[in-house]
């Protein structure tokens, strides 16, 4: 086996399992909490997303897993080892960053090279591994050429093959896509994600777009104010967010506050400005109560308009303030009786066909396992 | 091929347009270096070709007996007097050079790390020397370095000199002197270059495995490099004619390219033979640069 991941594979032959450990980390910045007690233990070989807006400490994070800056207490493992004292340069992990940070007096040969000097790696052995990576991005072409004379998609290739090429054992990717157009964008994700599946190395990547985290990511952090809000598989943080932030960030929702009134075959009966709804909780959620207030949530998509009245549960009439056509579905904007604003994707499946028309009541209905119960 | 009017800032420019453009806005930068660099550099250069007459004239015929006589062929045989000045002057530079690099990085680099206010306050702290004479700032050091002085008390107290003796004359006290004199030059391009550093270049360095000396050498230093080059440049030339702080530190024993061309304009009165020393030490100088500029732009072919 020849690929770059043949390292990384091997050291981490015993005990598969975190490859990075970040154990009660706390980071401050004068006044300002950038990583507040995080904990988060990264898996072997998986793709890691850490998701946030700005200023969350997502990037806070990566560098202290780099080595690029240091915790004020807590402790960051790699690969099982204690990385508090040892230097960014000895560390076996490697960085793409966000501005790729190439050296704009070298050539991208000797760019992608640079590791394996500092590393001392006997020439013969440079020559051939430079010479896999760079096939393998597909940048043999412009070896010779200068990083100013790349495209920004030709640059981001030659950052990842920069740091590829030393085979660390994790990889590091600091919005490595923020730079670039949104096509280019699309297609350098699903080139990153069959990059991941054929190296095997453990990707930890920094983002703030929630749609790249989704499609990138095996698993989710969920970043907000220097605390990680939830960790998991994309599908169930986007399924079942625990909190408002989480629910928000990661697409759209509707969020219906409540007073929970009875607890039935474990579902709730929740008393909402917009009628009685029934919810089914997740079951890892926090117990509650009759009498406690809840945050319901429900995603746009799976807001049911109905052509015809159903079965009367969780049904509720809106009116349509605004249709937002966007190709594949549009979104309704609508209006409860109380006045809370609601939104509903609507698959635009037929070409023809009936249309809601502004002002128009419509019928919704809320499939009460789409009502995620919040825990916040 | 016809030539097509080129169109700026929405005007469509003519030939003659072009002319009087060209002329009303770099005419007095042309006419000036012209009248006051190319014709008395042309006049230094002709008359150095020339002759002193008996009473410091100058006289033809046109011969290459001054830089015969530069090169140390002189009438009583072989005497390389004049070479060796030239190497002196060209090592003073050199030495100075050095010496301002090595004092203006750890400079640059701590007041480019200051904080906005003090930048200032240390920037201008760094060119105030400046507002004095050089001569007297040199004699300043005649002080600073004398036999009594302080300076001269920690030297002796560390047994690098005999008490109550002064540290000058002397090459160490020549240096200080020039460091003195010419450390703005380095210090200011440097910082410039420092301010604007990338430093994600030297973290990418330290992440792909590079250690500090590694990192500075491949990641900072070609970053800083235009700057380190324009404060040689700044600083090798003057120092390299520079002749009173040589003398009034180092004692005067050894003549300079400076005084040795002062001495033929002033008392030796032979102005061929002083323009052949101050057009040598010149062209010394230029192909110096011209083969820094050279390589630096074969570099840069490289990036296109």
């Amino acid at each position: 086996m020849a690929n770059p991941g043949s390292d990384a594979a091997r050291a981490s032959a015993p005990g598969k399992g975190a490859a990075v450990e970040v154990a009660d980390v706390t980071r401050r910045f004068g006044e300002h909490v950038a990583l507040d007690h995080v904990s988060v233990t990264i898996r072997e070989g998986e793709f890691f997303a850490m998701l946030g807006p700005s200023g969350c400490g997502k990037t806070t994070l990566l560098r202290m897993i780099a080595g690029l800056d240091l915790p004020d207490s807590g402790q960051i493992r790699i690969g099982g080892t204690d990385a508090s004292e040892v230097a960014c340069h000895l560390r076996p992990v490697n960085t793409v960053f966000q501005s790729y940070a190439l050296f704009p007096h070298l050539s991208v040969r000797d760019n992608v090279a640079f590791g394996l000097r500092m590393k001392k790696v006997p020439a013969a052995e440079i020559a051939s591994r430079v010479d896999e990576v760079m096939e393998m991005m597909r940048i043999t072409d412009f070896a010779a050429r200068m990083p100013q004379q790349l495209s920004g998609g030709q640059r981001q290739r030659v950052a990842l093959a920069r740091a590829l090429v030393n085979r660390p054992k994790v990889l590091l990717l600091d919005e490595p896509l923020g730079a670039l157009d949104l096509k280019l964008r699309k297609e350098l994700q699903v080139e990153l994600l069959a990059l991941q599946r054929r190296v095997g190395i453990t990707f930890v990547f920094v983002t703030h777009d929630q749609e790249e985290a989704l499609v990138l990511s095996d698993r989710i952090a969920v970043m907000r104010a220097g605390q990680i809000e939830q960790v998991g598989e994309a599908e169930v943080l986007y399924e079942r967010p625990r909190t408002r932030f989480v629910g928000q960030f990661l697409g759209s929702c509707n969020l219906i506050e409540g007073k929970v009134t009875a607890v039935a075959n474990g579902n709730l009966l929740v008393d909402t400005p917009l009628g009685a709804l029934t919810a089914t909780p997740a079951p890892d959620i926090r117990p509650r109560a009759a009498g406690d207030k809840v945050t319901l949530a429900i995603r746009p998509e799976k807001v049911r308009v109905l052509q015809a009245p159903g079965d009367g549960a969780n049904e509720l009439e809106a009116k349509l303030t605004e249709v937002i056509y966007s190709g594949s579905s549009s979104e309704y904007q609508m209006l409860a009786a109380d006045g809370s604003k609601l939104k509903a994707h609507v698959l635009n499946a037929r070409s023809s066909g009936r249309t809601s028309a502004h002002g128009e009541t419509l019928r919704l209905a809320f499939p009460a396992d789409n009502l995620v119960v919040l825990e916040d | 091929m016809s030539r097509q009017a080129e169109v700026r800032f929405g005007e469509r420019l003519t030939w003659g347009g072009e002319i009087v453009r060209a002329l009303v806005t770099s005419g007095p930068a042309i006419a000036w270096t012209v009248v006051f660099l190319l014709l008395p550099l042309l006049a230094i250069a002709f008359l150095s070709f020339m002759t002193r007459g008996t009473y410091g004239e100058w006289e033809f015929p046109l011969s290459l007996g001054n830089y015969k006589r530069l090169l140390g062929f002189g009438v009583l045989g072989f005497d390389p007097l004049y070479p060796k000045i030239i190497a002196r002057s060209l090592l003073m530079g050199a030495g100075t050079t050095i010496v301002c690099i090595l004092a203006s990085l750890p400079l640059a680099f701590f007041i480019a790390r200051l904080p906005a206010r003090w930048k200032m306050l240390a920037l201008t702290l760094l060119i105030i020397p400046f507002w004095t004479n050089l001569l007297i700032r040199t004699y300043a050091w005649q002080m600073l370095l004398g036999p009594d002085s302080f300076l001269a008390g920690v030297s002796a107290f560390l047994g690098l000199s005999e008490p109550g003796r002064a540290l000058y004359p002397g090459v160490p006290a020549v240096y200080i002197g020039m460091l003195c004199a010419y450390l703005p030059f380095m210090a200011l391009p440097l910082y410039a270059a420092v301010e604007k550093l990338d430093w994600s270049l030297a973290e990418a360095a330290s992440d792909l495995g590079a250690d500090r000396r590694n990192m500075f050498r491949h990641a900072l230093l070609p970053q800083i490099m235009p700057g380190l080059v324009a404060g040689a440049i700044l600083v090798f030339i003057p120092a390299t004619g520079q002749f009173v702080v040589p003398d009034l530190l180092g004692g005067a024993k050894t003549a300079m390219l400076g005084n040795a061309i002062q001495l033929q304009f002033g008392p030796s009165r032979d102005w061929p033979f002083g323009s052949a020393i101050a057009f040598t030490g010149m062209a010394i100088v230029l192909v110096g640069l011209f083969m820094y500029a050279r390589s630096s732009a074969n570099k840069q072919d490289g990036l296109i």
